[in-house]
């Protein structure tokens, strides 16, 4: 699998480098940065996940803590395409060009590279640390400064986590639009991104099992899929609340965002197929799920993570393609589906290496009473 | 037992010491019931002489037609989320911890949707045509405008107030069963009709706990709606400082943030008075504490975004709005809110101001304190600088607002007093879920 993985990798760079020096290279640079948040969001959530494990002291599984900890493999990956996407900063940032004097305090070429680029280093490394620092041996009983250390260190990663990501939602995505606004929108990332977080830790936790990486009992899955499902929740509570306002208070600089995107096609099936496959059906099903006693089969829960996954990315798309280019088309050319290809070979291959160099323990003990 | 010697209370003392609660009040309870009773009488008097002068007597006017009540109104409301999030979601989420304080917290919640719902009335003020607010048809052809977010609070806050009340009475009844069977006389007869003939078998325990989860699971949207639909009483509004999109999720964490802060300022008094420190542990205060400072960094991120997005969107009479907040007249009730909701929670950092109780009581005034005032910067100042400067002006708080505000205070821990001697403040049956049970092989009902 891994040459298929590094083969998906090359299409992706080789689409990448033909698209860019196409005439449609504003197609190509916003599919990147679509994958750059989803996977990079994806990345930086496991270990993010696994530092709200530690310190709300979550004893129901170890095992789910550590699987969460191996998407960070992706990071340092993550940060060089960071700075792959500087180059494409004019095409994507029309106030690179342009600059808008209200607001270039902020939007400025060296500072919000600056603060982006040290903001995710710092991020990663911290990630990375946290990942090294649990896949050491268990805590002994009663060894308090270690367990002090492990809590400072998670408390760093979540504010780092939250800030950056926050950024990621009002830096690389908003300001594509530099014109709309809306105070939410970070908060908005970071809840997709934790949702699509959850949803990645079902698959990898049904899946660790399958190969018998692990033996997570059937009720810490279905306590995955229950925070799986709040999460979905909160994804749309968050939507929600943006879009009531923009739509009830009826300015046009709100709207021309939310009309561009849900009463123009194609963009309007997209929004409906994101509403319907990311939020719906798996409402629908996690509430049939979670009513019951947990099942044994899991696989249901994985095509409803699957949902969740392709939805949020959809939705990615969803905001960044309008922005760029207001005759944007559905990005179904060979380029765009190569650079995604290309991504998730990246992903693949990097978690691949860092189960190699840091060799996660996953079969952990769990606790008997649930 | 004196459970403050700290030694494991048995099922036997779980009994003992929570009717021990019941029993007759001595001299301390009177003399606060005493004080919060004559508080309550001067915001009565200050009520009717409002209705008897007009609303003028309030210091409303022009432009701050909404100021301390609506202030208050919200305030209230926010009191009464804790409640609802300690029972029903800390409960599918199996927090342990819980079980002994999710009964005062219930009844907060219930007494503050209560406080709250005078302010409408208060507000209004001819109190007897409150009945218009309600959906129906009538002879004049004056129907409800569904649009209006006013309407939908109507809705959000009745439809908590009953899923509250029910979940509350439904999680007193096995209790309310256990104190008919040690009582006698008309208590007897009280207590025999509110446990609804409750015996504890097999059946009613599983009827029991299915009827809980599903109100558990009932309650936990509403902990989200309720509040979304009071901030959107503003941010549908275009007013410069209420028109956001981040008003929703921001009120919901502020709501929770000070109802966590009057959670602790009830049960850590009862704590003291009724020794009830074997149940109310370190570890629960440890708990609430953490809760109150995640959910107060989470505001202060709100904050954040809130004063970013009024500065990036451009928009001057956003930018105008924040300057006036940030310097001018209504300056210090913003850094005040600042200091009180973002910096004091920051000492819960430490372990050991987390169970202090003297630290936990400290910051949780202060959040309260804080948090009146987050409501009152949004309201008042934002009013009195929109967009034309000619109906700018400045509010002042009379003596009759004022009293009626504070009146609203006595109100609440009236009816939280009275609650405390008349039905048990802890959950006996899901105190001793959390014990090992007795063992019959050793003495006296101990176990180990």
């Amino acid at each position: 699998m891994t040459i298929l993985w590094a083969v998906l990798a090359a299409l992706g760079a080789l689409a990448f480098l033909v698209g860019v020096n196409s005439a449609d290279a504003a197609s190509v640079w916003s599919i990147y940065l679509v994958n750059l948040v989803f996977w990079s969001g994806l990345a930086v959530t496991g270990p993010a996940i696994a530092g709200m494990m530690q310190l709300t002291e979550a004893r129901w599984s170890p095992s789910v803590r550590r699987i969460a900890l191996t998407t960070a493999g992706f990071l340092p990956v993550a940060f060089v395409l960071l700075l792959v996407l500087f180059i494409g900063r004019t095409t994507l940032y029309p106030w690179a060009t342009k600059p808008l004097p209200v607001k270039a305090v902020w939007l400025n070429t060296p500072f919000f590279w600056g603060r982006n680029v040290v903001l995710a280093l710092l991020l990663f490394l911290a990630c990375l640390a946290f990942a090294r620092m649990l896949l050491r041996d268990p805590i002994p009983p009663g060894n308090e400064n270690e367990r002090g250390r492990r809590n400072r260190l998670a408390t760093t990663l979540l504010f780092l986590w939250v800030i950056t990501v926050s950024l990621w939602g009002f830096d690389l995505v908003m300001s594509l639009d530099p014109v709309w606004y809306s105070g939410l929108f970070g908060g908005y990332f970071v809840v997709s991104t934790l949702y699509t977080g959850f949803a990645l830790l079902s698959i990898l936790t049904v899946r660790a099992n399958a190969r018998g990486l692990a033996a997570v009992p059937p009720g810490a899955v279905q306590d995955v899929a229950k925070l799986q499902f709040a999460m979905s929740i909160m994804w749309m509570y968050f939507f929600w609340s943006q879009y009531l306002v923009i739509w009830y208070g009826n300015v046009p600089i709100e709207t021309r965002f939310v009309v561009n995107r849900f009463f123009v096609q194609p963009w309007v099936t997209v929004a409906w197929f994101v509403f319907v496959v990311g939020w719906l059906i798996p409402f629908g099903y996690l509430l049939k799920r979670l009513t019951g006693r947990p099942p044994q089969r899991h696989t249901p829960l994985v095509v409803m993570a699957v949902f969740g996954l392709a939805a949020i990315f959809l939705e990615r798309v969803l905001v960044v393609f309008p922005s760029v280019s207001a005759s944007a088309g559905l990005p179904l050319g060979w380029r765009e589906l190569g650079i995604t290809a290309g991504f998730l070979g990246l992903f693949l291959l990097s978690r691949r290496w860092f189960f190699a160099r840091f060799r996660p323990v996953l079969n952990l003990p769990h606790p008997s009473a649930h | 037992m004196s459970v403050v010697d700290h030694r494991e209370p048995t099922y036997a003392d779980v009994n003992r010491d929570v009717l021990r609660t019941l029993q007759p009040p001595g001299n301390l309870y009177f003399a606060w019931m005493c004080l919060v009773g004559l508080i309550l009488t001067c915001g009565i008097l200050a009520w009717t002489w409002q209705i008897y002068v007009g609303m003028g007597a309030a210091g409303k006017r022009t432009p701050q037609m909404w100021a301390m009540y609506i202030t208050t109104f919200v305030f209230w409301i926010g009191i009464g989320h804790a409640g609802t999030l300690i029972s029903a979601i800390l409960y599918l989420f199996r927090a342990r911890w819980r079980t002994s304080i999710y009964r005062a917290a219930e009844a907060m919640t219930i007494f503050a949707v209560m406080t709250a719902g005078l302010f409408p009335l208060i507000h209004a003020g001819r109190m007897w045509f409150a009945y218009f607010l309600l959906p129906y048809a009538n002879q004049r052809y004056l129907w409800p405008n569904f649009r209006s977010p006013l309407v939908w609070d109507v809705f959000a806050i009745s439809t908590y107030l009953s899923i509250s009340t029910v979940f509350f009475i439904v999680g007193l009844v096995p209790d309310v069963a256990a104190l008919r069977d040690a009582s006698t006389g008309w208590r007897r007869r009280v207590f025999a009709m509110l446990s609804l003939g409750w015996e504890g078998s097999d059946g009613q325990w599983r009827h029991y706990r299915r009827a809980y989860g599903l109100l558990a699971a009932l309650a936990t949207p509403l902990v989200l709606s309720v509040h979304s639909v009071v901030s959107w009483d503003f941010a549908m509004a275009l007013v410069p400082g209420w028109h956001s999109t981040l008003f929703a999720p921001f009120f919901v964490d502020g709501a929770i943030f000070s109802g966590f802060a009057m959670v602790l300022i009830l049960i850590l008094p009862m704590r003291h008075f009724f020794g009830l420190h074997a149940y109310i542990q370190e570890k629960h205060l440890d708990a609430m504490g953490k809760l109150i400072l995640v959910t107060g960094l989470v505001l202060t991120y709100f904050y954040a975004c809130e004063a970013f997005t009024s500065w990036y969107s451009g928009d001057h009479f956003e930018r105008a709005s924040l300057f006036w907040k940030v310097t001018k007249s209504y300056a210090w009730a913003l850094w005040l809110m600042y200091f009180c909701n973002c910096v004091s929670p920051l000492i819960l950092f430490w372990k050991k101001a987390r169970t202090s109780p003297f630290a936990l009581y400290v910051v949780s005034i202060l959040v309260l304190i804080g948090m009146w005032f987050e409501r009152f910067n949004i309201i008042v100042p934002s009013l009195g600088h929109d967009f034309y400067p000619y109906t700018w002006g400045i509010y002042v708080p009379s003596l009759t607002d004022t009293t009626i505000v504070i009146g609203s205070f006595a109100w609440f821990f009236i009816l939280f007093l009275g609650f405390i001697k008349l039905m048990p403040s802890l959950s006996v049956v899901e105190v001793k879920e959390t014990m090992p049970a007795p063992m019959k092989d050793h003495g006296h009902g101990r176990h180990h």
